[in-house]
């Protein structure tokens, strides 16, 4: 009992010190909004204002936005967040990041629920607490950070349904709510299913008939608009852009040699293998020890600059984990379903173009914190059994290893939190989509004075950082809009007198009442002194100096 | 079928798979190693002495490192009946490649495991992708595993006197072989230490090898450049602690920490050693480089790994490994897990470049896997659709890249230095001076190599400029060749010069690429894609030849 408690002290201070390092400081870093939370904050904004996505359509299921059916559930956690905060950074992070706040106290259950040990507990909570990953991506990745909370809830329900039957329709609200958030989930929850029946098919055979059928209706009232929206090509939909198939045609470049044995050339020494070689290459790759705990990732929004996915000092404990979980893996139905869903984690980002994408196997990282956590556990156990060799007596020293992890731990956070707040603003802004932030509402107060706005960005999807960071009205832009004319996939941003494209300065000058925002090489500071009629409004400039963007208004 | 056959069978099969990789090494250009070891191994032959002018001995100087004697002394037969050429210096490769093979047949025996184990085990070894393209270039890491098979069958013999003398021998060797016997010899006496004589004999060894490390100071330097500890070492990382501060004083932000300078706690060098030793390790561990070195390298970009990028196992081996050593493992023999464990500490005091020393317990694991499952009839089927769509198309794809496709996966410093010398005519060697930049790395040793310039003149001839390190020292010159890096238009140009270099290094007032002009000069010769090294990378993606003329440019201008 007095272990309990003071595992829960300490998990108070851990969810205490994580919840700091993940809500703190949500304005300042990341620098400014990435595409994808542009557009989840408006359309939040939107269906709290008109009950309508940007595109018009009343409370979606999936929202449109770059034609990818973005899920819409972090949109509908965030309107009490935009309302309470305001449409900006804070607004849209904010939920995120309470849920990878309250991740903490989850995987903390979760690991006592696998392996009764308040130590492994504490750790694993600690780990997560303090990881990089776990920092930043429940800052930026709203989806799946938000897929990622309902599932280990929904697997922690599951698994308290056990003994408590009652709590498995919760269980299954909340998986199915994991399967409508994210892309990867849509896999991984199916699979998770199979794995819960098949291991639990003897526990499932006791729960009462009504248990059994409210939880049966849960499934079917969640599956069934599934499919219909699968049929209507919204499901799966990023999917035709991210899938590995694109790499089918380059493989040919390294294979493409005939090993003069006609048609064994097919097995032997064809684009099969090399293709088998390219998804295997890519399920080991969340496994491998340098991508999680050397290397930065290489997808911009993922990169937690100067860090990798994990902190490097806990790789020994990870490693450890592994070794001393594999042999206790068929030992209790737990550790199966913990060691299945290991090997499920990465299944859908196998299928997916990127190499490595730590974004779509936030479960695995999170099942990582947990080997951390045991991994630790497993040394206390190897170090005593060592000293007990020699001086039984003197088993408690290996207790000392404790507050060495908690002190490197701290350490660890103190630097990861760091280059969250100072390290990335200053060397990855431009992984952000700088600029807009300090633009726009400049753009927006005198735009109607214009009868044209060009804007010129090299970053995509402009229009919704300006709908965003000008706070532009849902319901004149729902009537603005004109589906036929974007068409599908979306060619066409222009609304209101705001129109993306290039500016050609020798041209555009000719033009009069126009307001052009572009950068030094769109808009070279000697041809705008040189034309009688333009004048520099406003030059936002980065960390460096360099100019981001410059406004120039032709009378 | 019959033992004696199978036999008959490994030991053809040895001979020629080594004939197969010497006839396509033949092909492929030199690595550095091998340039200092063989022109090294040449210089003894000619002039009695080393490329230092001092008697060979234990351990041999170059420009920037020792190189291991082993690799200097066997060379010194082949180079003397057939002269530096690529053949010549390989031959070694077959000889330690075969011993290493029969060391492991003895050692597998010795432990008593039946023979279709040991069968299985070596040609595991023999066809297994590290061992192959090992077998290709490096005649110190070939040999040094000959090494360490002999330590362990020494000691399996319980031939503590032999195992002594072999353990001192170990300096002649790889520093991975220096650093694994001293801990196996120190397992082995911790062992054995109730057995007087025997360790007597270990620790002499001990102190045998650790003499001349303690007394030799630039070997012992040498020693810690190559391995962890130079990585942790405080003035390693006390840049990064300064450079990572200072970010706060520039950017300035709104960060609570900094006002209270509580982030000294996130930069300070106890935690910076813990993290950077923690990564060390890590990299190791990097089973993605040596799976799918060549995809991952494709999609990821550079990694920025020195060396030779093919994948050391198949992509499908690495759960099997570790699968075979967590099922396995256990049930080895004392004398295989202390090879495991003066394996692993070598494996942590030098990440990356050794695990090769590891492949024998590695496919020891795999052929016990291989039999566990032969043992039941039914999974003799699944054994065989594996062989047939994963080992064969693996086995193929590998030799279509070590054979068909270098540019790949070779190093390209070597590639590179390889093509820079090819252009290089003796007649231009004799008559001009001829300036050759090292921002592609140290050319000195691939110039003597590929130029076979003669020893004598070589010493006679050669200046020394700055010391690298203790006891090393650079080559400026040799001859009319020089080997540094240069601002072109600003150096001292006279007639008829040729300037090797990057592109960048043509830099200046004049220089008009399209038109092959450069200021008093014209570009000769080009060579494109040269994929350089980071640090060298701002200085462009070709190599250009130029003579100066001192008469097209100035119209140019």
């Amino acid at each position: 009992m007095k272990a309990k408690l003071i595992s829960l002290i300490f998990l108070f201070v851990i969810t205490l010190l994580g919840g700091f390092y993940r809500l703190s400081s949500l304005d300042i870093s990341p620098p400014s909004l990435n595409w994808d939370e542009a557009a989840l904050g408006y359309n939040a904004y939107s269906i709290m204002k008109t009950g309508k996505d940007e595109y018009g359509k009343s409370f979606p299921i999936f929202t449109r936005s770059f034609d990818e059916y973005k899920s819409t559930l972090p949109i509908y956690m965030m309107i009490p967040s935009i309302k309470l905060f305001g449409l900006n950074e804070v607004g849209v992070r904010f939920p995120s990041s309470l849920l990878g706040t309250l991740m903490i106290p989850a995987v903390y259950i979760l690991a006592w629920l696998i392996f009764q040990k308040n130590i492994i507990s504490v750790i694993s909570a600690f780990s997560l607490a303090v990881s990089p990953w776990a920092i930043h991506l429940s800052q930026v990745n709203q989806e799946s950070n938000t897929a990622l909370f309902f599932m280990i809830l929904g697997i922690i329900l599951f698994l308290l349904s056990i003994k408590k039957h009652l709590l498995m329709p919760f269980s299954f609200v909340s998986l199915m709510l994991s399967m409508y958030s994210y892309n990867s989930q849509k896999v991984i929850v199916p699979l998770t299913f199979f794995i819960i029946i098949f291991l639990y098919k003897k526990n499932l055979l006791k729960y009462s008939n009504k248990t059994r059928l409210s939880s049966f209706i849960i499934l079917l009232l969640f599956v069934i608009p599934f499919i219909w929206l699968t049929f209507k090509g919204q499901t799966f939909a990023r999917l035709s852009t991210t899938n590995i198939f694109v790499l089918w045609k380059s493989e040919g470049q390294l294979t493409d040699i005939s090993s003069g044995i006609g048609f064994l050339d097919f097995f032997l020494h064809g684009k099969f293998y090399s293709f088998l070689w390219d998804l295997t290459g890519r399920y080991l790759s969340y496994f491998s020890p340098t991508n999680l705990f050397l290397r930065e990732p290489i997808e911009p929004v993922t990169i937690l600059a100067g860090n990798s996915i994990m902190n490097p000092p806990e790789f020994i404990f990870w490693l450890i984990g592994i070794i001393s979980f594999i042999p206790i893996i068929f030992k209790k139905k737990e550790n199966l379903l913990f060691s299945s869903l290991i090997l499920i984690a990465p299944i859908p980002a196998m299928f997916t173009w990127n190499w490595f994408q730590p974004g779509r196997t936030m479960l695995l990282f999170a099942l990582y914190s947990v080997l951390v956590g045991f991994g630790v556990y497993s040394s206390l156990n190897y170090i005593k059994a060592l000293i007990s060799r020699f001086k039984p007596k003197l088993q408690f020293l290996s207790y000392s290893l404790i507050p060495v992890i908690f002190l490197v731990g701290f350490l660890s956070s103190i630097y990861v939190y760091e280059s969250n707040l100072v390290y990335l603003p200053y060397r990855d802004f431009g992984n952000y989509q700088p600029g807009f932030r300090e633009t726009v509402p400049f753009v927006a107060a005198i735009a109607s004075n214009y009868d044209q706005v060009i804007y010129d960005t090299p970053q995509a999807q402009p229009y919704i950082f300006y709908l965003f960071y000008s706070h532009y009205p849902p319901e004149v832009y729902q009537r603005q809009i004109d589906l036929n004319k974007i068409g599908f996939p979306r060619k066409y941003s222009d609304f209101d007198n705001i129109t993306f494209r290039r500016i050609y300065f020798p041209k555009d000058r000719l033009k009069h009442r126009l307001l052009l925002v572009g950068d030094q090489f769109s808009l070279p500071l000697s041809d705008v002194e040189n034309a009688s009629n333009a004048k520099v409004l406003q030059e936002v400039k980065d960390n460096s100096g360099n100019i981001m963007t410059r406004v120039v208004s032709l009378d | 079928m019959k033992p004696k056959i199978i036999k008959l069978l490994i030991i053809t099969l040895t001979f020629l798979t080594l004939a197969l990789l010497t006839k396509i090494s033949s092909k492929i250009p030199v690595t550095i190693q091998e340039a200092k070891e063989s022109y090294t191994a040449k210089t003894i032959i000619s002039t009695g002495v080393d490329t230092n002018s001092q008697k060979p001995g234990i351990f041999f100087r170059t420009d920037n490192h020792y190189i291991p004697a082993i690799g200097v002394y066997s060379r010194i037969p082949p180079i003397a009946l057939f002269g530096l050429n690529s053949f010549s210096i390989r031959i070694p490769l077959i000889f330690f490649g075969a011993v290493a093979i029969y060391l492991y047949y003895l050692n597998l025996k010795i432990s008593g495991y039946r023979k279709s184990i040991i069968y299985s085990a070596l040609f595991l070894i023999l066809f297994s992708p590290y061992f192959v393209q090992t077998l290709l270039f490096s005649v110190s890491l070939v040999a040094t595993m000959a090494y360490v098979l002999l330590v362990l069958l020494l000691y399996q013999k319980k031939q503590f006197l032999l195992l002594a003398l072999v353990g001192s021998a170990s300096l002649l060797f790889d520093f991975s072989a220096i650093v694994f016997a001293l801990f196996f010899l120190a397992i082995s006496l911790i062992i054995n230490y109730k057995a007087k004589k025997s360790f007597v004999l270990l620790l002499l060894a001990i102190l045998a090898i650790l003499s001349p490390l303690i007394l030799n100071q630039p070997l012992r330097q040498d020693l810690i450049k190559n391995s962890v500890v130079n990585s942790i070492l405080p003035q390693s990382y006390g840049y990064v602690i300064g450079r990572r501060l200072s970010y706060d004083l520039t950017f300035q932000p709104q960060l609570p920490l900094v006002k209270y300078h509580i982030n000294r706690l996130a930069f300070n060098k106890p935690f910076f050693t813990v993290n950077e030793f923690s990564k060390k390790i890590v990299d190791s561990f990097d089973y993605e480089f040596i799976t799918s070195a060549l995809k991952s390298e494709v999609i990821q970009g550079p990694r920025l790994k020195p060396g030779i990028s093919l994948p050391k196992f198949f992509f499908w081996e690495t759960p099997i490994i570790l699968l075979c050593f967590i099922l396995f493992y256990i049930k080895l023999p004392a004398a295989w897990k202390m090879f495991f464990y003066a394996g692993l500490i070598v494996l942590i005091i030098f990440p990356q470049n050794y695990f090769f020393q590891f492949l024998p317990l590695v496919t020891l694991l795999e052929s016990l896997a291989i039999y566990h499952i032969f043992c039941r009839p039914h999974h003799r089927l699944i054994i065989g659709l594996f062989f047939v769509f994963l080992y064969l198309p693996s086995q193929i794809t590998q030799f279509d890249f070590i054979a068909n496709q270098p540019q790949q996966w070779f190093d390209s410093t070597d590639y590179v230095q390889y093509k820079i010398m090819s252009h290089i005519s003796p007649q231009e060697i004799q008559n001009n001076r001829i300036t050759i930049t090292n921002r592609l790395g140290e050319p000195v040793f691939y110039y003597l190599y590929y130029h076979d310039i003669d020893p004598n003149l070589f010493l006679s001839t050669r200046k020394l400029g700055g010391i690298v390190d203790p006891g090393l020292q650079r080559i400026e010159s040799i001859g009319n060749v020089y080997f540094r890096s240069f601002q072109y238009y600003e150096s001292d140009r006279q007639k008829n010069q040729l300037w090797i270099g990057q592109e960048q290094e043509f830099n200046g007032p004049g220089a008009d690429f399209r038109n092959n002009k450069v200021v008093d000069g014209d570009i000769v010769n080009t060579i494109s894609n040269i994929n350089p090294p980071e640090k060298s990378r701002f200085f462009g993606n070709q190599v250009f030849f130029v003579k100066t003329s001192f008469t097209s440019t100035k119209e140019t201008i």
